[in-house]
């Protein structure tokens, strides 16, 4: 699984197919996201696209 | 006639409001069902061990320790740094929402195969609660997985991730889970399938076998067993509801409570659990033979599991140069005392010897740390400290509101002979109780002839 896979599968899985959770509006999923990335050392610019990671998960 | 097989997935008291089965409760009844071996998987925790090792053994069968832990979703620094997050910009509609997520966690159930194993899952549990303490003692795969000797594993219930990942439809990344569990155990990974009827089990269970027959992986039976007996379903929901039933709510008028969507999480007899997975389970994927191999890995894993002992000898703190602290305090207490009118000055004599007498018995008894200790608790009771700072550590904002407003926690004046000791009076251990004013005998509390048990 690459890095992208798994931020995917840190994110889509763990978190954003609870039903409650995936009840919030994108932007604070967004903000989350971004959150739990940062605290995963992810480097959101250089590393990975969040809106296109977005798209792929659905969510945007 | 002794069947190797046992619930793998079992829940005692020590589950604390999960569980209803006392461990005598549990170790009895697999002894009822004729199985060698009884096995304890509490929610994070395995505080219930060395009660549970000796009831297990007392009653002739194999001790399986084990626990069922709180894999983190969220990245621990995230939960840590939760205090940088502004609450107020949201919405209340969404904040219920952003605490859950915060707080999601998976299910493992870890099971002990030594000594070794065991050490392991109290590191695993002690690390949970004292750095990934977030409304449940929340581990890492790291941590999990840099303790795994000695420690088999499966998969757990619906909470866990590889059936949550399957019931969201995310195949491949339910084998991608999986795998980082078999290579993290290396080959001691089951999958669960469970005989309950949860309402999505059986498909739950058909996914599962898919995945395990695509992996070469191991699946066992398991119960998630949460009381004894079927007829306590209704008190396990009392259990569930207890704040609500507290305030005096009856159980049918709780219509937000919390309650399982299983109704049958008791500890079953196997004939019981072929009876369940003929009426609820039997399908061309979860077929008979599927059951009987998933029987006999259970056995299997039992097989792999040591027995062990478990040594319970306290280790108390002891002070340097204790009796020259000893003494200093009582005779500064007895100074304080007498100064204050609380001793008589005219008997102040009759104190000191009664004080000299205590001191020799207690030194010779070697009880001096004992005696410090006590009255280092008491004194910590009595005195108002600092809500948010304790010994050089931060007090976690979901614990303050438990310290009485008064600053201090009540406490008792002291029982039984420990009023008869005048140091213990001396040291604020006792409160109140003069022994000599009430003409008590110390050595009911401690006498150089016999050995102590000396309790406060």
């Amino acid at each position: 699984m690459d890095k992208k896979h798994l931020i995917m599968y840190t994110l889509g899985n763990n978190i954003l197919h609870d039903p409650t959770i995936s009840l919030l509006p994108p932007d604070i999923l967004k903000e989350f996201a971004i959150r739990i990335l940062r605290s995963l050392d992810v480097n959101i610019d250089g590393d990975i696209d969040i809106d296109k990671l977005f798209e792929e998960l659905e969510l945007s | 006639m002794t069947i190797n097989w046992t619930h793998l997935h079992t829940h005692s008291v020590y589950s604390v409001r999960d569980g209803l089965s006392s461990i005598n409760d549990i170790v009895n009844k697999a002894k009822e069902h004729g199985f060698s071996s009884v096995a304890l998987t509490d929610h994070g925790t395995v505080a219930g061990s060395f009660q549970f090792i000796n009831s297990a053994k007392s009653a002739g069968i194999k001790p399986i320790i084990g626990s069922e832990l709180y894999i983190e979703a969220v990245p621990r620094k995230l939960i840590k740094n939760r205090s940088e997050i502004d609450h107020s910009r949201y919405k209340n509609e969404y904040k219920k929402s952003i605490n859950r997520m915060l707080r999601s966690n998976y299910h493992l159930v870890a099971l002990a195969q030594n000594y070794q194993g065991y050490k392991n899952l109290l590191k695993i549990t002690n690390n949970s609660i004292e750095e990934g303490y977030f409304y449940r003692p929340l581990t890492t795969k790291k941590v999990l997985f840099e303790n795994s000797q000695g420690i088999c594993a499966s998969s757990a219930c619906f909470g866990g991730e590889i059936a949550r990942m399957l019931y969201a439809g995310n195949t491949a990344q339910a084998e991608y889970a999986l795998s980082e569990y078999k290579e993290a155990f290396r080959g001691r990974f089951a999958i669960e399938l469970m005989i309950i009827n949860f309402p999505r089990q059986k498909q739950i269970n058909e996914e599962l076998i898919r995945l395990a027959h695509k992996t070469n992986t191991p699946t066992i039976i398991t119960c998630d067993s949460h009381y004894t007996n079927q007829s306590e379903y209704d008190l396990h929901r009392i259990l569930l509801n207890i704040d609500n039933v507290r305030q005096g709510i009856k159980l049918e008028d709780i219509s937000n409570g919390w309650e399982f969507d299983a109704t049958d999480l008791f500890y079953k007899s196997l004939k019981q659990i072929m009876e369940d997975w003929e009426k609820q389970h039997k399908s061309d994927i979860f077929t008979k033979e599927v059951l009987l191999n998933s029987i006999r890995n259970t056995s299997n894993i039992i097989d792999s599991v040591e027995e062990y002992t478990l040594q319970h000898v306290p280790r108390l703190p002891t002070y340097d140069n204790g009796y020259e602290v000893l003494k200093k305090r009582c005779v500064t207490g007895l100074y304080n005392m007498i100064q204050n009118g609380i001793i008589e000055k005219t008997r102040g004599f009759e104190y000191q010897k009664r004080l000299i007498y205590e001191l020799k018995t207690i030194k010779q008894l070697n009880a001096v740390s004992y005696m410090l200790l006590f009255a280092d608790v008491t004194n910590f009771c009595d005195n108002p400290f600092d809500k948010t700072i304790w010994s050089g550590h931060e007090i976690p904002e979901e614990i303050r509101d438990l310290i009485p407003s008064s600053g201090t926690i009540p406490r008792g004046t002291g029982r039984g002979s420990a009023g008869g000791s005048l140091v213990a009076y001396l040291l604020g251990i006792t409160k109140g109780v003069d022994p000599l004013k009430f003409d008590l005998l110390f050595e009911r509390f401690l006498d150089i002839n016999r050995v102590p048990k000396m309790k406060f």
